[in-house]
């Protein structure tokens, strides 16, 4: 589904490289845990997958298809919730979701059951009316995750998407993870909350100065240990 | 004051980019350099222009001290109007209130700190009116060096008053309107009703400078016990009575501390308030619809333009002001027009609506700020399965949507009031249609070249973005030299011919504006981060 061929990225004249040579594959429903310290290089993978962020170096396919050359096909089957959940303050929760809905092109009625099935889940179903600028913090990243799910993605790009959410919330997400993969999507997400990458990921790859130091099944990975102490034991090296 | 100072210089830094310098290319610097004196040297010429016709009639009735406190009350006004918009951002919801309030930092520091900060701002501004003013000045009165100093001293604390009033005005609207959906177009109101006031003050300026003149007594009366600091201004300047200069700094001095003292006292309570919003949270689903892809991004493009009274206002008060002449012909003589527009008769009328078109399609351009309004959501358009194209053409569409349909009325209108031939018609909706299109690709190719997504409001998008400023005044100099350029070969060539040729140019214009952002600006705008 996702397939990352030696992706690199710099910013700036002086060449630094925030991603160096990053190779990673992602079958179709899997669960795929992104980990890394701060400034790891994470957040720039991310944008790369979703076509926000431009590279020269390396290949990123969706489904087959290079987001280079054909990002808009690409991004019809992705859906992507950043870590800090800016959007358009003016427009009401239900104004949102319809216009993220309608570019889409979800019909009317699907968009319906779906809309109502996720803001009753994300409990955030009367607030809808109200305008954005009004949402806190959480409720705006409730309201990002539904307008992800809304069109059904393919691959869901996820970038700390449990920042800001209360528990119920936050298993209700990790429960849609889970059905959204049982049905064949793919999942990339980026976390620093381990524990839950552990239970809930397939696999997991971490990341350390932009270069990828380990990569495989999560179970394989930590053997009998837990991905914290793996994690901490990497970064140390 | 050392935690002033260091307020005042971390704002300094935070709100002018400063650590962003080294980053921006030699050849971009040169061109902020060079917009900025253009900007600079040509405001300073229309006020000094303005000052001296101001001058002459003053000079007249040996009253030059008044001339002085008219542009005083300009100058104040301007710093009055500008600040409404800033004071509830940069005073009271400000994006570090939370971490500053958190701080061992007085209230009154921070509020001062601000009032400081925005006190200098709206200083710079006034530079432009008064600096003039104090120039011509000296060319009708003699002057001996302590007119500098006075000057210089009257200056200084011109925006204290201004500043404190607009702080407590635009509070009070804030309050009132943030318990309600109507806040922006109250904003939005409120800026069109002082517009219009000034527009009227231009057309009127005959008649208030002879009702000045004639009512000189009552006038000071009326300054002296209800515009103090102005009466103390004319004191200054026509006696050099050093007890009003002293009188006049210290009323500045004493209502800043009481304003700062008074507001930093309820700091919380007034944040708290402002903070407050309206919500419902009693939405109940209904039966949605779908829309093309083109329309719903049309819908966005209007919800975010609506959503910004700064936005608005800066780009359909040309296309407003039109709307109302055209209203204003109907009930208006034919005569009475030609007299108010300035024109040498009827012949002059017709060229002067084509100038006056083609000038409004240029100033009412929303797409100069289309990509920079964008801000922090830009990633949502990135992120879309929207061509670049796709997204152009919402924003070309809002702008031309705004213009077009008041353009159109307005020269039917005119065609009935002005007694408009059906040529002129015609030719009159194909300029205006032609210079649309070309003055939406225009801001959206210089806003595309100069984005600045990490402005902290809309004001400072909308009023200070090189984007903005560029596609206005490279049009307006364009603008200029043709009328010029007609002006020198009026003799040689028919206006209508003129005019053909402007289409045909514009067409070409269009054309490569077009293929531009097909290629360029699509490339651009996967760029911009």
């Amino acid at each position: 589904m996702l397939k990352i061929i030696n992706f690199s990225k710099s910013y700036g004249n002086n060449g630094k490289k925030a991603v160096d040579n990053l190779n990673l594959e992602i079958k179709k429903g899997e669960i795929f845990g992104f980990i890394g310290h701060n400034g790891a290089g994470k957040t720039t993978t991310i944008k790369a997958i979703v076509g926000i962020t431009e590279f020269n170096e390396g290949e990123i396919l969706i489904d087959g298809l290079s987001i280079k050359e054909n990002d808009i096909e690409c991004k019809n089957k992705i859906a992507y919730i950043p870590d800090d959940p800016d959007i358009y303050s003016s427009l009401t929760g239900i104004q949102y979701l319809n216009f993220i809905a309608d570019i889409y092109q979800v019909e009317a009625e699907e968009k319906e059951r779906l809309i109502k099935k996720y803001a009753t889940m994300f409990e955030i179903l009367p607030n809808l009316g109200d305008i954005i600028s009004t949402y806190s913090h959480g409720m705006k990243q409730k309201l990002v995750i539904i307008s992800a799910l809304v069109h059904s993605p393919k691959l869901l790009v996820l970038d700390e998407p449990f920042v800001g959410l209360d528990p119920k919330s936050a298993f209700a997400l990790k429960k849609v993870m889970r059905e959204l993969c049982n049905d064949g999507a793919s999942i990339f997400f980026s976390s620093h909350v381990l524990e839950v990458v552990e239970k809930l990921c397939d696999k997991v790859a971490i990341i350390k100065n932009g270069k990828l130091i380990k990569c495989g099944n999560v179970s394989d990975i930590i053997g009998d240990e837990n991905l914290e102490s793996i994690f901490l034991e990497l970064n140390e090296q | 004051m050392r935690e002033l100072i260091l307020l005042l210089k971390t704002r300094f830094i935070n709100t002018c980019n400063i650590n962003k310098l080294h980053t921006i290319k030699k050849s971009k610097l040169l061109l902020f350099g060079l917009v900025a004196i253009y900007i600079v040297f040509s405001l300073l010429f229309t006020f000094y222009i303005y000052a001296e016709e101001a001058a002459k009639f003053f000079d007249q009735y040996q009253m030059m001290s008044f001339m002085l406190i008219i542009f005083f009350f300009v100058a104040s006004f301007a710093t009055f109007m500008f600040t409404i918009y800033n004071a509830k951002s940069a005073m009271f919801n400000a994006a570090d209130n939370d971490l500053l309030i958190s701080m061992p930092i007085k209230p009154s520091i921070i509020l001062g700190s601000r009032l400081i900060y925005i006190t200098l701002w709206n200083l710079l501004t006034a530079i432009f009116i008064m600096v003039p003013a104090f120039m011509v000045y000296t060319n009708y009165v003699d002057v001996s060096f302590s007119y500098y100093i006075v000057a210089f001293v009257v200056f200084l604390f011109l925006p204290i008053i201004p500043t404190i009033l607009a702080s407590i005005i635009g509070y009070i609207i804030a309050y009132f309107t943030s318990k309600s959906n109507v806040k922006n177009w109250v904003e939005i109101i409120i800026s069109f009703i002082f517009i219009g006031l000034i527009y009227y003050g231009m057309v009127k300026i005959d008649v208030i400078l002879n009702y000045i003149v004639v009512h000189i007594e009552d006038l000071k009366n009326i300054l002296k016990w209800g515009f103090y600091p102005l009466y103390l201004i004319n004191e200054i300047f026509n006696n050099y009575n050093y007890l009003s200069l002293i009188l006049y700094v210290f009323i500045n001095i004493g209502l800043f501390i009481i304003f700062t003292y008074l507001l930093s006292t309820n700091f919380k309570n007034i944040i708290a308030r402002l903070q407050e919003n309206k919500t419902k949270a009693n939405y109940v689903m209904g039966h949605l619809k779908t829309r093309s892809i083109a329309i719903t991004l049309y819908f966005k493009e209007l919800k975010r333009y609506l959503s910004s009274p700064i936005y608005v206002f800066n780009t359909s008060f040309g296309v407003i002001l039109l709307g109302i002449a055209a209203l204003a012909s109907i009930f208006y003589d034919k005569e009475q027009l030609i007299n108010i527009l300035g024109a040498n008769g009827t012949s002059s009328v017709y060229p002067l609506l084509i100038t006056g078109l083609i000038f409004i399609a240029f100033l009412s351009s929303t797409t100069s700020s289309a990509i920079s309004i964008e801000r922090n959501n830009y990633w949502v358009l990135k992120m879309l399965p929207v061509s670049p194209r796709d997204i152009f053409k919402g924003k070309i569409l809002l702008n031309l949507s705004l213009i077009l349909p008041v353009a159109y009325i307005s020269i039917l209108i005119f065609y009935f009031t002005f007694g408009l031939t059906i040529e002129q018609l015609i030719i009159a909706i194909i300029i205006v249609t032609i210079s649309s299109l070309v003055s939406t690709k225009f801001g959206l190719l210089v806003n595309l070249n100069f984005p600045k997504l990490d402005a902290i409001s809309d004001v400072e998008i909308v009023k200070r973005s090189l984007s903005v400023t560029i596609a206005i005044l490279v049009p307006m100099v364009i603008i200029f030299g043709v009328s010029g350029l007609y002006s020198s070969i009026e003799g040689l060539m028919s206006f209508k011919t003129f005019l053909i040729i402007i289409v045909i140019l514009m067409t070409g214009i269009n054309f490569i504006e077009y293929i531009l952002l097909k290629t360029w600006g699509t490339k651009r705008f996967k760029e911009i981060n």
